[in-house]
């Protein structure tokens, strides 16, 4: 069931009606009914595979924690290893396991063709459970923050199966974290207006994100980067399509997380944000700060601190750099190119630190004043560019395309800007009109949100000035969003992940 | 805590209206929007209601039904209307209005091909003809239950179809306009069609009979059905049309279904002869009677109704005033452009639905004597027009004079039409612009110009020339030197 879709809707106004008619204790059960039909419906032969995951996980957890609290165990700390291990490794050899089996076989039948042996003749015909990504690495938070001692096991595990299930998240994030969300999952929600009316202004603004100006730029984006014919000599149409893949990710990843974030807001649940103001960044480090927190977060506290992370050689860094960026590629998905893509993002950030030192003597200098309006706005647009030179591989279907669209950007046809060709890539004028504008509204909401909160902002209008900027919200995400009949750029692009 | 709840009631409430608002706006138009049409009709003032297909629009003419017996009917059709649709739109219609007769023209039932649900076709249809309805828990009943809607969310909120056509430029004024315009539909639903093309006699009937489609009778059963519970009586009758052996044989279906219900039925492809029916004169092409067919089938139903069911005579009815203006306008829309007389032509723009635009030239006070009873219609004094140097113009609105000057020129905008028209009347010249469009024919003498409110169109453009046969010109260049 996609977020942006009329039956979501109707299911969420229906689950959140009935979420408040139940006594605050028992709310949580409700919300665990409907989050396993919220997966299940679709996915309905997924369902044993949640359910796998979280009995592995919630039992690794608690192993763990008996392990820890059982004297008569002579090595308890091995055991508990053993027991992380064995769990870490279960839950992750399914993800690999669902998500780069045929990868495997695909790389390892190019080898064996250089070797001129005979292919393996098979693959799996498997549809990749949806969410697996996601709800596996959330799980995992469990038994990882349980051995590391920062959270006590929860008793109950259906209150745990929520955990792992809740409906806003389980597609595609933001990915929680169990110290943060299993208290939450235990107390006992109380109907708040505000925080109601606050949850539904967050996912009106991800609906206008995600409809209005991220669906509108996948048209324009489809037809370059699916038609090699296109991007080949493509020239600024492959520079504007660059920006807008950039612009696309982006509009269409927040904007889900804002309807994730705003539907649990409703249900009294608090989920952090993923995305902050990511393209005003200064620098590639700082960009991945901003860019998918939840994510980032992750790979930062689970993978990138236990290989080392910064305190260690300067070589190990960069190599603990590049292993996370690795890592993070393929967890995006099972190609090259999200391989390179990452690699390219690691590279970014070993030059950026590099930079950083062989330029230290001069920063500060008059003419390096880094903080000065001058340079912050270089470094802006020199990061937003370098991160969507790297989205190329991001986008493209294959490297081979990657290469043929940049190369396609060195083909000089600036003529295009002056009569209508731009027009013929599935935007008219009137719809780059409405993009234009939508970016703007959309720029100035992030610039309003440097200093605080836009809901608290809003409370302070007087109700007129409310009640016409939800309207016009509304009404424009119903007349110029890009949805209803023979519209096929609903799906999310993080669900596929 | 209450102040937040009025608040949010407040808020949904302004939300629905706009929500319905965007929808009417965003809907495909056509000449007949039966649904919301007829929420524009007084409540409880429509004795007959036609439910069926085009084949009923261009074949039954409630006005014509009206001239001849006074009983106030209504065709309830859109173009190509599923017959799912017109159940739901019979159900809608009947929580305001309560006809003492109902009639179900059967090419909706007979048109029903196997599918016409998936198909494009049906689907627009049924756009055509539900998203007039406004959304209310009764529509949501209907759409939820009627299974031949696949595309329900679509069919409750008509903005999922439609809202490519803002960003596509489809909409026009009349579609920006719309939710805010209240003209009522004058034909109650009738589409004039003038043109003939002449159609081949149907075969006689065979002896045998094919049953309806299941869904097709499913849902002929169901308006039979809700008229039984309703307690109206139902008609079905067959509008005349060359038919192929197939569907005379469907007909003979009807029949037997008609008999098995208790039902009357009136098929006019067997009284053809009755009423005078011409193949080479009566249709507009090979399923669809044009103005003259349609004078005939309504002026059988008239007698029937009268006959059959005692329907009471309202034409002297003060409160039923309106149907006499809207015939009369009807009777415009027909004659007008074939009106020669000038007292007569000018008798006629007293019709409330039009704007006319006139321009005296001096010439015409030779002419006095034939042109005084005009004249005296227009309210113009003789004087005015000998005292002006530069001719004299008249606008009419709603048969009043609304502006007489000598002057240059005038400017006249009517703010519910949006329309504006200027004239200029100089020595032997007339200019008439309507939407800054040259009308008038230029013709020394009298030039008018004759705008449709409703139809927002130029309905007549015509001279009459100063000559005692006071000749109406229509074509200026038969008297341009």
């Amino acid at each position: 069931m996609q977020l942006t879709s009329f039956l979501f809707l109707l299911f969420f106004l229906v689950v959140s009606s009935i979420y408040y008619l139940f006594p605050s204790k028992y709310r949580w059960i409700w919300l665990l009914l409907v989050s396993y039909c919220f997966y299940g419906i679709g996915n309905i032969n997924s369902v044993g595979l949640l359910i796998l995951v979280t009995v592995t996980t919630w039992n690794g957890g608690n192993l763990i924690a008996g392990a820890r609290h059982n004297h008569q165990i002579r090595n308890s700390s091995a055991h508990q290893k053993i027991i992380l291990a064995a769990c870490v490794l279960l839950n992750i050899g399914i993800l690999v396991f669902y998500k780069y089996s045929n990868f495997a076989i695909y790389n390892l039948n190019r080898i064996l063709r250089i070797g001129q042996i005979p292919p393996i003749q098979f693959t799996f015909n498997w549809i990749m459970p949806i969410g697996i990504s996601f709800f596996i690495l959330q799980a995992l938070t469990y038994p990882i923050d349980i051995y590391r001692g920062k959270i006590n096991p929860e008793k109950n595990p259906l209150k745990y199966a929520l955990f792992v299930s809740f409906f806003p998240q389980i597609l595609s994030g933001p990915i929680g974290r169990a110290k943060n969300m299993l208290p939450q999952i235990s107390t006992n929600h109380q109907f708040d207006f505000d925080r109601i009316k606050h949850g539904m202004w967050r996912m009106l603004w991800g609906f206008f994100q995600k409809m209005v100006i991220g669906d509108r730029l996948s048209i324009f984006i489809a037809s370059v980067f699916d038609d090699p014919v296109v991007f080949q000599h493509g020239g600024i149409i492959n520079w504007i399509a660059m920006v807008f893949f950039g612009l696309q990710i982006y509009y269409d990843f927040a904007g889900y997380s804002n309807i994730a974030i705003g539907a649990a807001q409703i249900l009294g649940y608090s989920i952090p944000v993923n995305f902050l103001r990511p393209y005003f960044s200064k620098s590639v480090t700082e960009f991945w700060k901003r860019w998918h927190i939840s994510l980032t977060s992750w790979f930062r506290d689970y993978l990138y601190i236990p290989l080392g992370g910064n305190r260690v050689g300067k070589i190990r860094h960069a190599a603990n750099i590049l292993i996370v960026f690795l890592v993070s590629g393929l967890w995006h998905g099972a190609n090259w190119t999200f391989i390179i893509w990452g690699l390219l993002n690691g590279f970014y950030q070993i030059i950026e630190l590099s930079l950083k030192s062989v330029l230290k003597p001069i920063i500060g200098q008059r003419s390096f004043q880094l903080n000065s309006f001058g340079w912050k706005s270089l470094r802006v647009v020199m990061v937003f560019f370098l991160t969507d030179f790297a989205w190329i591989f991001f986008r493209s279907n294959t490297i081979h395309d990657a290469f043929g669209f940049i190369k396609g950007l060195f083909y000089f046809n600036p003529q295009i800007l002056l009569d209508d060709q731009l027009y013929q890539y599935g935007l008219t004028r009137i719809n780059m009109q409405i993009l234009l504008i939508a970016l703007v509204i959309s720029v100035t909401v992030s610039w309003l949100q440097r200093s605080g909160s836009i809901c608290e902002k809003m409370d302070r209008q007087p109700f007129w000035f409310r009640w016409a900027v939800i309207l016009t919200g509304i009404f424009a995400i119903l007349l110029l969003g890009i949805y209803g009949p023979n519209v096929d750029t609903s799906q999310f692009i993080y669900t596929k992940f | 805590m209450m102040k937040k709840i009025v608040s949010a009631i407040l808020f949904s409430v302004l939300l629905y209206y706009s929500f319905q608002m965007v929808n009417e706006i965003l809907f495909i138009k056509t000449e007949v929007n039966a649904a919301k049409d007829l929420v524009l009709e007084p409540k409880k003032t429509i004795d007959v209601f036609f439910l069926g297909t085009s084949h009923v629009y261009c074949g039954v003419n409630p006005l014509e039904i009206w001239e001849q017996s006074g009983i106030t009917s209504f065709d309830l059709v859109t173009n190509r209307q599923p017959i799912w649709a017109s159940y739901s739109i019979l159900k809608q219609s009947l929580k305001q209005q309560k006809p003492a007769v109902i009639f179900f023209e059967v090419l909706g039932a007979t048109d029903y091909v196997e599918g016409l649900i998936e198909s494009d076709r049906g689907n627009h249809a049924t756009h055509l003809a539900m998203d007039p309805i406004p959304l209310s828990f009764s529509k949501i009943m209907d759409v939820l239950r009627i299974d031949e809607i696949k595309k329900k969310q679509e069919m409750l909120f008509p903005v999922i179809y439609h809202h490519r056509r803002l960003v596509e430029n489809e909409l026009n004024s009349t579609d920006l306009l719309y939710p805010f315009t209240r003209n009522r539909n004058i034909q109650k639903g009738y589409v004039l069609s003038l043109k003939t093309e002449p159609q081949e006699r149907s075969g006689p009937y065979p002896t045998q009979s094919i049953p309806l489609h299941p869904t097709a009778e499913k849902y002929l059963i169901k308006i039979i059905e809700l008229c039984r519970e309703e307690k109206i009586p139902l008609v079905l009758f067959k509008t005349p049309a060359p038919s192929s052996e197939n569907l005379l044989m469907q007909l003979n279906g009807i029949a037997e279904l008609a008999d098995k219900f208790d039902i009357p039925w009136i098929d006019f492809n067997r009284l053809v002869d009755q009423i005078h029916l011409d193949y080479s004169t009566d249709f507009v092409d090979g399923g669809h009677l044009n103005v003259f067919g349609a004078k005939k089938v309504s002026a059988y139903l008239s007698q029937y109704l009268q006959e059959h069911f005692h329907l009471e005579d309202r034409r002297k009815d003060s409160k039923f005033s309106s149907w006499n203006a809207d015939a009369l306008h009807y009777d415009n829309r027909l004659n007008l452009q074939t009106t020669m007389l000038f007292p007569e032509y000018i008798r006629r723009l007293g019709d409330p639905h039009l704007i006319s635009v006139i321009t005296f030239n001096q010439s015409v006070m030779d002419h006095q004597a034939n042109f005084q009873e005009g004249i005296q219609r227009c309210e113009v004094e003789p004087s005015d027009i000998l005292n002006s140097s530069n001719g004299l113009i008249c606008i009419f609105d709603a048969g009043k004079v609304i502006k007489s000057t000598s002057g240059h020129f005038v400017h006249y905008a009517n703010d519910t039409i949006f329309n504006i028209a200027l004239g200029i009347s100089e020595g032997t010249k007339s200019s008439i612009l309507v939407n800054q469009k040259e009308q008038s024919l230029n013709v020394d003498g009298v030039n008018i110009v004759v705008y449709d409110k409703d139809t927002q169109t130029i309905l007549d453009r015509v001279a009459f020339l100063p000559t005692d046969e006071m000749q109406a010109v229509r074509d200026p260049s038969v008297v341009t030197p």
